[in-house]
This record gives structure tokens, sequence and C-alpha cells, in this order.
């Protein structure tokens, strides 16, 4: 074989792995929307720039507290799952454990574990349209009595941020959200 | 006599007859014209060379702007689309990349300007598909492999298209990457700095073609510079721990890399030292002064491991790699005092496992050191190697800066007068017998550093702020500098006929008259300043008399200068009346315009003669 195709079969298969490789990380994303089930939390923004990925959001998610009675069954940076339970203040820590359910999302211990825990959890940042961030942002710091929530599908460990939502109505697109618990 | 002119001799004399001579002539005529044809040639391709390069320059740097621009362009958010169309617009750059990269290697495969450009293209194709995938599904970058992503996705584009453009946007990705967080770091293949480490040893069969042909030039000496760079900069980054486990894997790094930059593989024909060799080399002995600032190591502290700390697997990786590449080298060279530095690399050892065990090691490590650049600058002055004299030189001085710095005592001005003494002092045997009558810049350099030192003694209340130093060399300390003096007494009677042979000594009595003065002047309880200034006085009018001699207009200005110095800082500090300090000023001031006036009538004189 001449050198010349060998080099061409080594690009073609180089290619076709450059434009496949995303698309798996698309699929795992676009299960996670279309079966995940869907969890507010509560939110009060600013707003940077990142150099590669554009202007986003940053979305200071307070930490939630999980109380347990036997602390000693996590360690300091354990990778835990926890699971949910929804309710008009945002989403509230009901189960964390080592091993994965349907509905649980992956996340790492920070602080010491001990009766009452901090948990921190994983959604920072939200990107949006340049001139929409501002927007947002305004909006969003406006009162802090607003009820301003981050929606995120959790599916087995992963999770996809849909939406941010001020008092019912969605910042993105301007409509009223769907979500049924936030209206209660 | 030109050829022709040769061969008719040649005939006269019968030595060849009439044909052999139109034979030889014309030999020697299409001999000639060949020549020139191929000097012609070859400052052709030459010029042609330097074009291509411009044009691979330019050609990179503007498909580094298009890349950028589409990033940018993409870098905004376009909310109104469908998450399809935004994935399949994100694919696009990677699709053109592809059919550039295609075309590249069927059509254009020896064009260097295709190769690099499709190379760089390619790179910034894939980040920014990356870039954009991740926030359509809101994910930060940071926490999710993007670099590591990035880098392998692009990384077959050096070898595929043999760019080289590609390699360096692959190391700058490799070192970005180091700065991600993942969330999830339980596994070692999980954790950033081992997929930067995967990543660069796939690079390492182009470095080894690259070191191997040394060509092309530029390359091969940046590359040098960069990769020793790079490893050291993603330790610094990435070792988690005490200062003293990062210090011990940069100075293994860095002599690692010294002794490979002076393998067999690397020298050059003529043995000066590469790059790679200079960078290690200084890095090491900066690493080894390090510890002189330092009096507690703590190197007890090197194994307590936190969770997930890998940096104790690269002590004895590293280490083993530099006792292989000292013992590879002893066993090809024999040893002398030319390479016999390179068992620097075990010269710490000893005192870490002396700090290790609990032993204050600090001391025996000082005087250890100080005794071998002492010896380094013996052999060095033996062969005349300015490559290990001027770096011993330095290893010297930091000890002689890090007395002061743990001890305040008044000896330490005294100490700082060292320094520019052994710089004139050590390297004299460097100085060439051609130029034993002329100053060379460093000369010059070290004298203003002389004259700038009896400045400062020359004031009273400089001694007042000595004396209020109280602290006190311990016997240890003190035994050090008197091994300093020592040596440096010793280094001048080794080379007085070096010392006596440049400008007459002169230099040579100056650089030992200040630290003797200063030592005198930190001893005594008397103030002595006055003694500088007379002593700076009556230099000034002795090079002032010399470059009078010799009229040369520079130096006695210069000597002029110093004189009106002298006299300017003594007008902050004399108790004298207005009146006579004024007068003073006038008659330097004079002085200056009639010394001028006397060397330029002196010179019309010569002229004339």
């Amino acid at each position: 074989m001449k050198t010349r195709t060998k080099l061409l079969i080594a690009l073609i298969f180089i290619s076709i792995i450059q434009l496949t490789f995303p698309l798996f990380f698309i699929a795992a994303k676009e299960r996670v929307l279309e079966t995940g089930k869907e969890y507010l939390f509560r939110i009060q923004p600013v707003d940077p720039y990142d150099f590669f990925q554009g202007r986003y959001v940053s979305l200071n998610v307070p930490s939630l507290t999980y109380t347990t009675d036997n602390p000693d069954e996590f360690k300091r940076f354990d990778i835990v799952y926890a699971e949910f339970e929804q309710d008009s203040l945002g989403a509230k820590i009901t189960h964390l454990s080592h091993t994965k359910t349907e509905h649980s999302l992956k996340l790492k211990l920070y602080a010491k574990p001990n009766n009452k825990m901090r948990i921190r959890l994983p959604f920072r940042r939200f990107f949006m349209e340049e001139y929409k961030a501002k927007t947002v942002e305004h909006k969003l710091s406006r009162s802090a009595s607003d009820k301003n929530y981050v929606h995120v599908k959790i599916l087995n460990g992963d999770f996809v941020m849909t939406d941010i939502s001020s008092n019912g109505k969605s910042l993105i697109t301007g409509k009223p959200v769907k979500s049924t618990v936030l209206l209660q | 006599m030109n050829l022709k002119d040769f061969l008719e001799d040649c005939r006269e004399e019968k030595i060849i007859d009439q044909p052999t001579v139109d034979r030889m002539y014309a030999h020697f005529l299409a001999r000639d014209k060949q020549r020139s044809l191929n000097a012609q040639k070859q400052s052709q391709l030459n010029e042609n060379r330097q074009n291509n390069g411009l044009i691979i320059a330019v050609s990179i740097i503007g498909v580094l702007l298009i890349g950028f621009g589409i990033i940018y362009l993409f870098a905004h958010n376009w909310d109104n689309l469908s998450r399809s169309t935004k994935t399949l617009l994100s694919l696009l750059p990677v699709f053109v990349s592809v059919i550039v990269n295609t075309y590249t290697v069927v059509k254009k495969k020896d064009n260097v300007i295709w190769q690099e450009s499709a190379a760089i293209f390619s790179f910034l194709a894939t980040g920014s598909m990356l870039a954009l995938i991740l926030q359509i599904y809101q994910l930060p970058g940071i926490e999710n492999y993007f670099f590591s992503y990035w880098c392998v996705l692009c990384l077959p584009v050096v070898y595929l298209l043999k760019s080289h453009s590609a390699v360096f946007c692959a190391m700058i990705l490799m070192l970005l990457n180091l700065t991600s967080n993942p969330m999830d770091q339980s596994a070692l293949y999980k954790i950033p700095w081992f997929g930067s480490l995967i990543m660069f040893s796939t690079l390492i069969p182009y470095f080894k073609r690259l070191f191997t042909l040394r060509q092309p030039d530029t390359l091969y000496m940046l590359h040098q510079l960069f990769v020793p760079l790079l490893i050291c900069f993603s330790a610094v980054v990435s070792v988690s721990g005490s200062e003293s486990s990062v210090w011990l894997i940069l100075f293994l790094i860095l002599a690692n890399f010294h002794l490979f930059g002076s393998s067999i593989f690397l020298r050059t024909k003529d043995r000066t030292p590469t790059i790679m060799a200079i960078l290690g080399y200084v890095g090491v002995s900066l690493s080894l002064t390090y510890l002189l600032f330092k009096e507690n190591w703590r190197f007890e502290t090197i194994l307590q491991v936190e969770t997930h700390d890998y940096r104790l697997i690269f002590i004895p990786i590293l280490f083993g790699l530099g006792i292989f590449q000292v013992v590879r080298y002893f066993s090809k060279e024999k040893i002398s005092t030319q390479n016999l530095y390179k068992l620097l690399i075990l010269i710490p050892i000893p005192f870490l496992v002396m700090d290790y065990s609990g032993i204050n090691a600090f001391p025996a490590y000082q005087i250890t050191l100080l005794i071998v650049a002492c010896l380094a600058v013996h052999f060095a002055q033996n062969n005349k190697d300015q490559w290990q004299i001027y770096p011993a030189l330095g290893l010297i001085t930091v000890i002689i800066l890090s007395l002061p710095f743990t001890v305040g005592s008044s000896l330490n001005f005294f100490l700082f007068s060292l320094i520019p003494t052994i710089y004139y002092l050590i390297p004299i045997s460097l100085v060439e017998e051609k130029n034993k009558n002329t100053l060379t810049a460093g000369h010059i350099i070290i004298l203003c550093f002389q004259f700038l030192l009896l400045l400062i003694a020359s004031f009273e209340g400089f001694w007042i702020a000595v004396k209020t130093l109280h602290q006190t060399l311990s016997t240890f300390q003190l035994s050090l500098i008197t091994i300093i003096c020592v040596g440096i007494i010793l280094n001048v009677i080794k080379m007085r006929k070096q010392l006596l042979n440049h400008v007459n000594g002169m230099l040579a009595l100056f650089s030992l008259l200040v630290p003797v003065l200063i030592w005198i002047g930190c001893m005594s309880s008397i103030g002595i300043e006055h003694l500088y200034s007379i002593l700076l006085l009556i230099i000034g009018i002795v090079i002032l008399i010399f470059s009078a001699k010799k009229s040369n207009l520079t130096v006695a200005n210069l000597a002029l200068g110093l004189i009106g110095l002298v006299m300017v800082c003594r007008f902050f500090d004399l108790k004298m009346s207005l009146t006579v300090k004024g007068i003073l000023f006038i008659l330097i001031g004079s002085s200056f315009f009639f010394a001028n006036y006397l060397i330029l009538k002196s010179r019309k004189h010569e002229n004339k003669n």
C-alpha cells in the first residue's frame, strides 16, 4: 500500500472519530432531557464571561443541607448520589447514598460529613446569548423576594439544565413555565 | 599569476605540450562555470526558503485569526435556534476542516503552508465544536475535560499532516488541561494531569524525530526550551503537597533535563552546551540555592499523603531516571574534572536523608555547597571553561547573600563587598593575553559596583545604621566567611601572574582593597567614613591623570564625574558653611572645563607632531 493511501485511511478514520465523538455526548444528554425528572433549585445570580464558551449567567445556588444519623458512612471528597423532592421553596435532598438510582444526582462532598451536612450543588453556569445574559441578570437581581429557579433534569446521576425562571416565567423564552410544582 | 599565464609558462618551460594546455584550460573554464551556476542555484534556494518561511508564518497567523473569528461568532449564543440546528451548525467547522485535511493529504502532500494551515484550522474547528456542544447542554468546560477531549481529537493531526505548529497547539492544550477540575477524580485515569501525561507521551515520536534529525533548526532550538519549561510548569501546577516535595520534584526534573541535554543523543560536536543543558543547569543551581534561604526544610513531611496524591510515585521514577542517565553517561566517558559536576544530582540526597531523620542538615549543606562550588571554580579555571566558572560563581554569590538573609549582623556589608571582588578575581583566567590592557563591559560594571559600595560607606549615617545591627554571627557562620576569604586569597596567589598582567594589577589591588577597607569599617569602633571619600577622591585624581596622559576624554570625564559625585554626597553630609560648599562646587565645575581643555590641547599638540 502506498503511504498516501495509508495516510488517507488514517485521516478518514480520525475524521469519523472527530465527527462522531460529540454524538455520544449528545446522545447521553438527550436521554437525560427525554426521560429525566425535573427539579427546581433556588438561585441568586451574577454574570461573567468565558473565553471559549461565551456569556453565561453564574448561578449562585445555595448549598442544601442534609440531616443524617450516621455521618460515618461518608468521607470527605466522596462521590455520592442524592435523591430530591420538590417543594415550593426549591428542591430538597431526601436521601444520600453511594449507590446510583434512577432519579439521583452525582455529587461530591466538599464539606466534612457530620449530622447536618452542607452539600454543594454542581449547577454553576448557564450559558446564553450575550445581550440576554445581561437582562436576565438584571431581572434576577432586582428583588430578593422573587422566586428564582434553575430548572434541572436529572437521570442516573447525570443532569442537564434546561431553563431559568423567575416568578413562574421563563427568562429564556419569556413564556410561563409548564412546571406545576412552582405555582402551588 | 592567473591560470592561463601559468600554463603558458609551463609550456615554454616544456613541462607540458600545447594540446594539454588547451585541454587543461578548457576544463578549468567548464568547472568555473559550473561552480558559479551552483552558487547561484544555492543562493536562489536560500532566498526561496526565506520567502517560504515568511509565507508560512503569515498564513498560520491568518488561519489562527479566522479560526478565532469562528469561535467568537459561535461563542455568542443563539437561543432562537432549535437544539438540532445548533448541533448541526457546531459540527459545520469540523466538516470543513475534514475536507481541507483530505484535500491537503491528497493534493498538497508536500506543501508546508497547506499542511500547517490545515492543522491549525483543524484544531480550532474541533475546539469550537466542542465548546458549542458543551454550551448547548449547559456544561462548563473546566468541569468536563473540555481540553482533554479537544487535544485527543486533534493529536493525530500532528502525524497525519506532519505539522509543527500543531505540536505547539497540543502542548498549550495539555497545559490548559491541568486547570480543569472535574468533580469525580476518584480513579487515576479521571485526573487531569494523568490525561496530560498520556497525551504528551504521544508526542514523543515527534520529538525523537526532531531531536535526531535536528531539522528544522529553529524548532529544534525552540523545543529544547519549550519542553522542559512545559514539564516544569505542569509539575508546579499539578503537584499537590508540601513545599519540600514540590522542590524535590522540580529539582529532579531539571537535573534530568540537564543530563539529557548534555547526553550523547543531543550534544553538539564541539561540546558547547545545548539550550536544554543550560536551562537544566541554571534551574538546578537555582533550586539548590533555594534551600539556603530556608532553615527548616521539613522534608519529614514528604511522606504525609492525602488521598489521590500520586507525587510519591514520581520521586523514585525521576530519581531512577537521573541515576540511569548518569551511569549511562559515565559508562561511555571517563570521569574527569570537566564532567564531574554531572554527579550534582546526588548532592542533596544525604542532606535530604539527614533532614528526614530529624538531624539539622542546614549547616552541613551550606559548607558542602561552598566547598563544591570552590572546587568547581578551581577546576574550571584550569580548563578555562566559562560555562562552569560563571554558574559556580553564581552559587558562591547566593551563598554569600544567604548569610545576611538569616542573620542581621554588622558584617553583612562586608559580605556584600566581597561579591564584585570575586567576580573580578575569579574569571581573570578567561582574559586573553591580547586584551590585557583593556577593560571589558563586565569589568566596568564591577568597578561601578565597587565605587557604589565605597560611596555608600562614606556616609556617616550609614555606619550608624549598620552598628545598630546587634545579632552576632555564630562560630559556624564566621568559619564559612573565613573559608570564603581564604578561598579568595588562595585564588589571588594562584592567579597572581594573570592578575598582575591585567592593567598592571591596578584593578586586582583595588578589588582587594575595597573589602579590606569595608571590613575595617565594620570592625572599628571609631568612624572612618572620611577615609572612603578620600580614597575615592584619590582614585578619581589618579584616573584623571592617567587618562590625561593617554588623552582619553571619556575616561577623564568619568573620573571627574566620580570626583563630583563624592563632592555632592559630602554636600548632604559634612557640616561646612554654605560659602565653602559653593566655592567647592564652582571649583569642581570649572575643573571639568579645564581638564577637557587641557586634553584637547594636548591632542592637537600630538596631531601636529
